[in-house]
C-alpha cells in the first residue's frame, strides 16, 4: 500500500499524526499554554497526570491511515477504542477534523478554544481518560477492558455496509472476554453483517503494571504474534 | 465519632476540630477502629470485643458516626446487636467516583469533615437549629472546594496539608482510644 502514496501524501498523514500528538501531550500536561506560546512554566502543568501517553500515538496513527482508507474508498467506518486512558489518542483526532467543536463550540480550534479542550481532560468535574460518552459518536468507552471485539461486532449486526476498526489493547487482550472475542468472525455473517476490522495495539509498558514489564501480547515470541 | 481508614480517620479528626470550635460545648469521643473485627461478638472473630467493653466504648445511648473506607454495611453487619447499633449512622463508600481530588471524592461520598459536621448536627437532639448556622458555613464549603477542585484540579492546599493541632480539651475525653 505504501508505495501507493505519493510524498505529498504521506507528509500530509505525518502532519496530521503528528497534530494530533501535540494535542495528546497537551491533553495528558497542560493546564495553560496550550500553544507554547510562552516558555513552559510549571504552572502550566497539571497537577494531576491521568492520560496514558503509551496509547495515545499508535491510536491517532491508526485513525490517520483510516481516515486515508475513508477517504480512498468512500468507505463507511466507526473507530472503537480498546486500550486503557488512551482517549488523547481519539479526542485529538475528533478536535483536529471539527466535530469536537461542532458539539461543543467553546472548544474552538482557536487557542483560546484548545486551552479549554486540553485542560478539561482528566480533570476533576471535566470528562474522563477514556472516550466516554460525552466523546463526539462513542459507543464505546474503552478502558474498562475486555469489551471492545464485541461492541465492534454488535456494531456490525445488520449493517451490512458498517465496517468497525476495533483497537485492541494488548493489556486488554490479556482479559478472558477479549480472549474469547477474537471467535467473534463465527457470528458475522458476510450477507447481512458487515466487518469488524481488529488492530492490535502492542504497547510495550503497561499502565496497569506500573511499568514492570510489558503485556503477554507484546512479549509473546514473533512466531505467535504472527497468528494476529 | 468513629473512624477506620486513613482518609476517613483524618477527615473525622478535621470535623471534630471543626466541632470544637464551632460548637465548644459539644462533648465529642473519637474512636480510631485499627481492626474491625473488634466490633463484632467475641464468639465470632477473636478480635471480637465483650459487650461491656464495646458499650463502654461506644456507649449504650449517645449517637455514633462511624466513618469507614469501605462500604458502610458492613459495619453495620458487624454491630448489628450490640447495645447501641440503633444509635449508629455509618459513612462510607457509595459508588461515588469520577476524575475526582481527594476531598471531591470524599465530599462526594459524604465522608469528608463538612459532611461529618452536619451529620453530627442532624443527629446530636440538642443541637438541631442551635446550631443551623454552622451546617449552612459547612454546605457552603463543600460547594467552594467543589469549586476550587474543578478550577485547579487539586484541593485547596490548607485541605491537603492539613495537620491535627488540638490536643485532648479539658472538660473532654477526646484523643484516640482504641
Amino acid at each position: 500500500m505504501a508505495e501507493d502514496l505519493t510524498p505529498d501524501q504521506l507528509q500530509r498523514l505525518d502532519a496530521w499524526w503528528r497534530a494530533a500528538n501535540y494535542l495528546a501531550v497537551g491533553m495528558i500536561y497542560l493546564q495553560d499554554n496550550p500553544l507554547l506560546a510562552e516558555p513552559l512554566r510549571s504552572e502550566h502543568i497539571k497537577n494531576r497526570l491521568l492520560g496514558h501517553w503509551g496509547s495515545s500515538p499508535g491510536q491517532a496513527f491508526i485513525w490517520a491511515h483510516a481516515n486515508r482508507l475513508i477517504r480512498e474508498r468512500d468507505l463507511d467506518m466507526i473507530y472503537l477504542s480498546g486500550p486503557g486512558h488512551g482517549a488523547p489518542g481519539v479526542l485529538a483526532p475528533t478536535y483536529l477534523d471539527g466535530s469536537y467543536s461542532e458539539i461543543y463550540p467553546n472548544k474552538s480550534q482557536d487557542a483560546v478554544g484548545m486551552g479549554l479542550f486540553l485542560k478539561q481532560f482528566s480533570f476533576p468535574g471535566h470528562i474522563g481518560s477514556h472516550c466516554t460518552p460525552e466523546t463526539p459518536g462513542s459507543i464505546h468507552e474503552g478502558g474498562e477492558l475486555g469489551y471492545v471485539l464485541s461492541h465492534a461486532c454488535g456494531a456490525v449486526f445488520d449493517n451490512p455496509t458498517l465496517i468497525a476498526l476495533a483497537c485492541v489493547g494488548d493489556g486488554e487482550a490479556e482479559t478472558g472476554p477479549l480472549a474469547t472475542s477474537w471467535h467473534i468472525n463465527k457470528f458475522l455473517n458476510p450477507m447481512s453483517d458487515g466487518a469488524v476490522l481488529p488492530v492490535l495495539h502492542l504497547t510495550w509498558p503497561k499502565a496497569s503494571a506500573c511499568g514492570a514489564g510489558p503485556a503477554t501480547m507484546t512479549a509473546a515470541p514473533p512466531r505467535m504474534n504472527r497468528m494476529w | 465519632m468513629a473512624c477506620a481508614g486513613d482518609i476517613p480517620t483524618k477527615e473525622t479528626l478535621a470535623a471534630v476540630e471543626i466541632l470544637r470550635r464551632e460548637i465548644p460545648s459539644l462533648k465529642v469521643r473519637v474512636l480510631n477502629v485499627v481492626k474491625l473485627f473488634a466490633l463484632t461478638q467475641p464468639s465470632e472473630h477473636p478480635h471480637g470485643l465483650s459487650d461491656r467493653d464495646f458499650d463502654s466504648l461506644f456507649t449504650t445511648d449517645r449517637p455514633v458516626i462511624f466513618n469507614f473506607h469501605g462500604y458502610p454495611w458492613l459495619i453495620h453487619r458487624l454491630t448489628y446487636n450490640r447495645t447501641n447499633h440503633p444509635n449508629f449512622h455509618v459513612r462510607g463508600y457509595k459508588e461515588k467516583g469520577n476524575i475526582n481530588t481527594p476531598l471531591e471524592l470524599a465530599m462526594s461520598n459524604q465522608i469528608d469533615r463538612f459532611s461529618l459536621v452536619i451529620d453530627v448536627i442532624d443527629r446530636v437532639p440538642r443541637l438541631g437549629s442551635r446550631a443551623a448556622h454552622v451546617k449552612e458555613r459547612m454546605k457552603e464549603a463543600i460547594l467552594a472546594n467543589r469549586a476550587y477542585a474543578h478550577e485547579h484540579g487539586k484541593d485547596a492546599d490548607d485541605v491537603t496539608n492539613w495537620r491535627w493541632s488540638t490536643g485532648p480539651t479539658p472538660g473532654h475525653d477526646g484523643g484516640l482510644l482504641v
